[in-house]
């Protein structure tokens, strides 16, 4: 049921119970994030953060006032000093951004699911030093993409195209300013629960979904900035779990394991031909604390989860109805959804994201998605889509398809 | 909008790369050259942005990646600067550190970049002189003794933004002279084979 996405206002719970967050917390004092909050008034990082804070969905309007960038700054302060080894990595401003407005703004929810992220699920280092977790996450990518969607890859090489550049968004910010909020949530509701391979699994859909119109693409550049724009437009978030869960194939961990073992050589190697010390020690915060397993968190879940179903459909129907009603507006373009909702409404409700069946959106996996509007994402994408104004205009050439 | 077949057929496709220290303004020197657009709080950029931007007089389509400054991403660059015809390399005139960082790329692309890659080193901010800690005399000598082509340059007032763009085109040799290496080296294809380009530029 998970997978069908998690109602918005079970949210809270449901992520910080999948992801081992409140385990985690469990294990630490109970005024613990408040001690972070206040040693990270003095971490070395505060200028990155307060200056990151400023664009980090600018759009939406709680997080661009002075209230919502302060808390933004109290998690990722508090977090960098709390995981020293990690610190702050941009990235983690939108991440949290995001979190925020999904949890009512309960910022130490966010700080412990970050936690949980970073520490325990992601794979180890995606935030080291030289983001070499993540940058072995993309290279294991590649091998997939090899596997699963060979002409792609055959392509990809043939016009010089890295799948990092596409990816570093995806596995970096977790998707958050690469698609719609809607979407982001039913992403991350998987990833709390079923961990990293979810990120390989939406990575593929994506690449699927847009295989036809990527392979008519000859030049990398032009490729990217297509393939952003369609996600940033993907608003089908049925289509795109199902393409993960059921058109990929199978993928097994041992499978994604040995990859990853072979890009970590890989990258170990780049990086000393480049005299930059590796450092793959992974994500762990020096502060410690039992870590929690997942697992164990999992499997006590299962009950709970089955006997919430009923509940989750009622609020599922609801959810519907008011996004629906976002979904059209006048001038026919999506919802500048992202993690404003409705942009105009100040600050209300938390993440208008539902798991519910969109109902604007018709399922056609081939040339999905609606119209893209001028600048479809606007917050998500914010400046990028305003500094890469390119990224919208392929869209005028052919209405109905992102993509082109 | 697309240009005529005939007229793309001439052009030249540039590749160019921007590096620099986070915050130096290579995106807004990018937005300002591409849109004429300058913003204050301009968006850190995560990974990298492309752009492209035609320059009818002197037929050359510039391919422009502009990418992240923070140094956890250092370890992405190579491959937005792999097959780069020329960089720009950006510093901020206020900031010291921002200058060693751009001799650190300088040093990077001498050993990993393409030797025939043409470099330019940009003193951004210039409107910021009361701020100044990075003389002209200072760089003008490193960029001298490094064979870079020096210019100081601001997003905001757009002083010397085109003109840097204008000169690396210029500088670009000539497609003829530089037939296309198979691999890797110098991108300066004539308009690639695979596939006819749409247009995004303007
Ligand atoms: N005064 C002044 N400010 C500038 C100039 N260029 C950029 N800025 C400002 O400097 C800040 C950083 O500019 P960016 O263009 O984002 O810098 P960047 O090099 O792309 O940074 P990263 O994406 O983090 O690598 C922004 O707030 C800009 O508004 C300039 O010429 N003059
Ligand atoms: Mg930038």
């Amino acid at each position: 049921m998970i997978r069908k996405g998690v109602p918005p206002t079970l949210r809270n719970w449901v992520w910080m119970e999948t992801s081992g967050a409140n385990k985690k917390k469990a294990g630490h004092a109970a005024n613990y994030y408040s001690i972070m909050v206040k040693a990270g008034e003095e971490s070395q990082y505060k200028k990155d953060i307060e200056t990151d804070s400023t664009h980090t969905f600018p759009d939406h309007p709680w997080l661009s006032s002075p209230d919502g960038r302060a808390a933004l700054c109290r998690v990722l302060q508090a977090y960098s000093v709390h995981n020293e080894r990690v610190g702050y990595v941009r990235a983690m401003n939108t991440i949290v951004g995001l979190m925020l407005v999904a949890l009512n703004r309960n910022e130490e929810a966010a700080f412990w699911l970050l936690a949980a992220l970073v520490e325990d699920i992601l794979y180890p280092g995606t935030y080291s030093r030289n983001l070499e977790g993540c940058q072995i996450e993309m290279r294991a990518l590649d091998e997939l993409i090899g596997t699963k969607l060979p002409r792609l890859q055959q392509h990809f090489q043939a016009i010089d195209f890295d799948i990092s550049m596409l990816a570093t968004d995806w596995y970096l910010c977790l998707f958050s300013v690469s698609l719609p909020s809607e979407t982001v949530m039913r992403t991350w509701d998987s990833l709390f629960y079923e961990g990293p391979k979810i990120l390989f699994r939406v990575a593929l859909a994506m690449l699927k979904i847009y295989e036809d119109n990527m392979l008519r693409v000859g030049d990398a550049g032009e490729l990217l900035m297509r393939m952003r724009n369609a996600a940033a437009t993907m608003h089908q978030r049925d289509v795109l779990m199902a393409t993960a869960f059921d058109h990929i194939g199978s993928l097994p961990m041992a499978t994604i394991d040995k990859f990853r073992e072979m890009k970590q050589r890989e990258v170990e190697e780049m990086l000393a031909g480049r005299g930059i010390r590796a450092d793959v020690s992974g994500g762990g915060a020096s502060s410690g604390g039992a870590a929690p397993s997942v697992e164990k968190v999992k499997q006590g879940l299962g009950k709970f989860m089955a006997g919430m179903t009923k509940m989750a459909e009622k609020v599922a129907d609801k959810t519907a109805e008011q996004l629906a009603k976002m979904n059209t507006r006048d001038d026919g373009a999506p919802p500048a959804a992202s993690t404003s909702g409705a942009p105009a409404a100040p600050a209300a409700a938390p993440a208008p994201a539902t798991p519910a069946p969109a109902a604007p959106v018709a399922p056609a996996p081939a040339a999905p998605v609606a119209p893209a509007p001028a600048a479809p994402l606007v917050p998500a994408v914010a400046a990028p889509a305003a500094a890469e104004g390119i990224a919208a205009a392929p869209a005028k050439e052919e209405p109905g398809n992102p993509f082109l | 909008m697309a240009a005529p077949l005939a007229e793309l057929a001439q052009q030249q496709t540039a590749k160019l790369v921007l590096l620099g220290e986070m915050g130096s303004g290579k995106s807004s020197l990018v937005l300002r050259y591409v849109k004429g657009q300058f913003f204050d709080y301009q968006a850190s950029t995560v990974g990298a942005a492309f752009l492209t931007k035609t320059l009818p007089e002197l037929n050359v389509k510039f391919e422009i990646w502009d990418t992240a400054g923070q140094e956890r991403y250092h370890s992405l660059a190579p491959m937005y600067y792999r097959g780069a015809a020329a960089a720009i390399i950006v510093y901020d005139i206020t900031s010291p550190d921002s200058f060693t960082r751009a001799k650190s790329w300088v040093r990077e692309l001498q050993r990993q970049g393409n030797p025939n890659m043409i470099m330019a080193l940009a003193g951004n901010k210039a409107d910021l002189e009361g701020q100044r800690a990075v003389t002209v005399e200072e760089a003008q000598a490193y960029a001298a003794e490094n064979g870079l082509f020096y210019v100081e340059t601001s997003a905001k007032t757009s002083a010397n933004v085109n003109e840097l763009f204008e000169e690396i085109a210029r500088k670009l040799p000539k497609p003829e002279a530089a037939p296309r290496p198979p691999q890797g080296g110098i991108v300066l294809s004539e308009n690639q084979q695979q596939q006819p380009k749409k247009s995004t530029c303007c």
